[in-house]
């Protein structure tokens, strides 16, 4: 460090500021956005104002209260629903992805579990093969009418998890190797796009009265994010010499009890994280909630989407101003768990 | 794997008598076949459970030619019955092609960008100087940002009094006003731009950990046999730095082909189609035009399409990930 010339030092300084200042401009702009009054937020009037000239906290007060004839369309609410409605979600998402993704990964982890990590022509061939015997059923129960109740999707769901384990069995018995579950092969779907399933989704949630309900989306986020939990848990537990929930067992501990009483308090660092970490992915998205919410229980993003100008420019400051809320808790727990966010995003194969 | 016979074994020769007792047991918690099962059960329910009937149902609608302005409730979609003349349809559809390769194009342009600025970055960011934590943090941010908000903020950026176009004004010293997002290949560049500025971050990320892991006797023992910087880069950081850069390129590949948020946010897919990825031309199709079992035809085709796509792009992951570690 020392060798190097004055003039590297300076140049490197100089980029790294230019560099930095064009990533962080966008989040400057958004910040000074939510400040601004309204003659700033536009160069309608011939000028562009880089920095608030007359800082103001209006277009907090605004979004955060009910319409008072002021900006917005005449049935606009306060966004207070959807930030209330945004926290439950996440919350709640996060939590049930925790529950089953940190089971499944101590699984994964400690025994030799089936990953399904299988050549896509068996995947493929296996779902072929579910959806050949479950389509005529599918048929039966469409023309019987029970289809639309919620134990006729109850009863079909049961017969296909009966139908797939079947073939799972049967594929096992001609196939070496991983054969999988439907499941796991799941995890190899990572590249599908979410909009592809969430059409039939809607329709089984309609049916089971979860359209619009804090549930609903709980349940969604949860098997959205979980296999993140997977991958991020199981490496996690991997750190955790293997030697200590045999010694717990030697002494006399369950299964249960040196999952719970040893290695889960010593993984605690990276439970917390990945809590964290679903929390961000859950309050982040906007596609699952923009088509399974409608008036209740609309989260922050749907929120922001749905203030329509009818006059073009007329209500940047209080959409910035909740962009503001909004981006402050993953920006904030993203700091917190920086070391651990590569990890997450890569779902674990860098472990920096 | 012998790791699932090691606790068993241990059980069998300590608590042997007690563990005898308790066999006998219906759902015996002390099994370990019962306790693996336990472990993992749950995860796949409810998983199975929750995919099961939507897929089936996609499935079922894709084969017929219901919507649900004709031919009123979804269950009895089986009176259109019309033998996949959607999967026919999709296959000649050249908006969905288009959409697709739209999609490859997007997610490979900014991939590329991503890594070579995030790589470039990297490097600024190795040696210590006054200040790096804060401009560490700084860096970090806009991954963090919720893609819709960012669609939001590029969206106010790309406008024709926004900023962008004033700082060209500034710049060339007079008046600037395109139209950014109402231009076909404007639009593109924007989607693009808001889509590197999220990502960058994370490839910085990965590549500076990566950069920090390098051996350092061996890059010293380079420095004093005389190797110049670029001869360093090619022949000892690049291949060292292979596995990562390849987990990094795949993982973010495979996340940028779902772009949905920003897209949406910023230009709905317009002008015309011009920025249509798969996933707005999806969700146009379904909930615009609302031809349900068209756009399931359509899904059920990404779903072939990506899986394999996966499997390939996957195997380099399967690997390496190990070593990296």
């Amino acid at each position: 460090m020392t060798r190097r010339p004055t003039w590297q030092i300076v140049l490197r300084y100089a980029l790294v500021l230019i560099v930095v200042g064009l990533f962080t401009f966008p989040t400057y702009w958004m910040v000074t956005m939510a400040f601004k009054p309204k003659v700033e937020w536009s160069t309608a009037h011939g000028t562009i104002y880089w920095v608030p000239q007359n800082p103001t906290l209006e277009n907090f007060e605004t979004v955060l209260t009910e319409y008072r004839g002021k900006f917005f369309r005449a049935n606009q609410s306060s966004a207070l629903p959807s930030i209330r409605s945004s926290i439950i979600v996440s919350i709640g998402g996060t939590l049930f992805a925790l529950l089953i993704g940190t089971l499944a990964a101590y699984g994964l982890s400690r025994f030799s579990v089936d990953t399904g990590d299988l050549p896509w022509y068996i995947a493929l061939g296996r779902l072929a093969l579910l959806i050949l015997v479950l389509l005529p059923f599918m048929v039966l129960w469409a023309w019987l009418g029970i289809i639309r109740y919620w134990y006729g999707i109850l009863s079909f769901t049961l017969l296909g998890i009966g139908a797939d384990q079947l073939i799972g069995r049967l594929l096992a018995l001609y196939y070496r190797g991983p054969t999988g579950s439907l499941a796991f092969s799941i995890l190899q779907l990572r590249m599908f796009p979410p909009m592809a399933i969430v059409i039939p989704v809607m329709i089984m949630w309609s049916a089971f009265k979860l359209i619009d309900t804090w549930y609903g989306l709980v349940a969604v986020y949860g098997v959205v994010t979980f296999p993140f939990v997977v991958w991020l848990m199981k490496s996690f537990f991997d750190e955790i010499p293997r030697e200590l929930d045999e010694a717990a067992i030697v002494d006399g501990a369950s299964n249960w009890g040196a999952f719970f009483k040893v290695v889960l308090p010593l993984a605690k660092g990276g439970l917390a994280s990945t809590a964290l970490f679903v929390f961000i992915l859950n309050w982040s998205d906007f596609l699952i909630a923009l088509l399974l919410t409608t008036r209740d229980w609309p989260t922050i993003p749907v929120f922001l989407n749905s203030l329509v100008s009818s006059e073009i420019g007329a209500q940047h400051g209080p959409k910035a101003a909740l962009g503001l809320l909004a981006v402050i808790p993953p920006v904030v727990f993203g700091i917190l768990i920086q070391r651990y966010l590569v990890r997450g995003l890569t779902f674990g194969a860098i472990k920096r | 794997m012998d790791s699932n016979v090691a606790i068993p074994a241990v059980q069998e020769e300590q608590v042997k008598p007690a563990a005898r007792l308790r066999r006998r047991r219906f759902l015996d918690m002390s099994d370990v076949r019962f306790f693996t099962i336990s472990l993992t059960a749950p995860a796949q329910y409810v998983l199975l459970f929750i995919i099961m009937f939507p897929l089936l149902a996609e499935v079922y609608i894709s084969l017929t030619a219901w919507t649900p302005t004709r031919g009123g409730d979804w269950t009895q979609a089986y009176r259109f019955w019309d033998w996949g003349r959607n999967y026919v349809e999709v296959f000649r559809d050249l908006a969905f092609w288009q959409a697709l390769g739209r999609t490859f194009l997007i997610a490979g342009v900014a991939v590329s960008l991503e890594f070579l600025l995030g790589l470039g970055i990297a490097f600024l960011f190795l040696d210590e100087f006054p200040g790096k934590r804060v401009f560490y943090a700084l860096m970090l941010v806009p991954m963090m940002i919720v893609p819709a908000v960012a669609g939001y903020v590029f969206w106010l950026f790309f406008q024709s009094n926004g900023p962008l176009n004033a700082i060209i004004s500034l710049l060339i010293g007079q008046p600037f006003t395109l139209t950014w997002l109402a231009n076909d290949v404007t639009a593109m560049i924007a989607v693009i731009v808001a889509e590197v500025w999220e990502w960058t971050p994370l490839m910085f990320l990965i590549m500076l950990s990566g950069l920090v892991g390098l051996p350092e006797d061996q890059m010293r023992a380079a420095t004093m046999l005389g190797a110049t910087f670029w001869q360093k880069f090619r022949y000892l950081m690049l291949p060292m730095l292979k596995p990562i850069i390849i987990i990094a390129l795949v993982i973010r590949g495979m996340e940028a082909v779902k772009i949905f948020d920003m897209v949406y946010l910023m230009t709905q897919g317009g002008p015309a189609q011009a920025t249509e990825t798969i996933s707005i031309y999806m969700y146009k199709i379904a909930f615009q035009q609302v031809r349900w079992s068209y756009a399931a035809a359509a899904a059920m085709t990404i779903l072939v399409i990506m899986t394999i796509l996966a499997s390939y792009a996957l195997r380099p992951l399967q690997a390496p990930q190990r070593e990296v570690a």
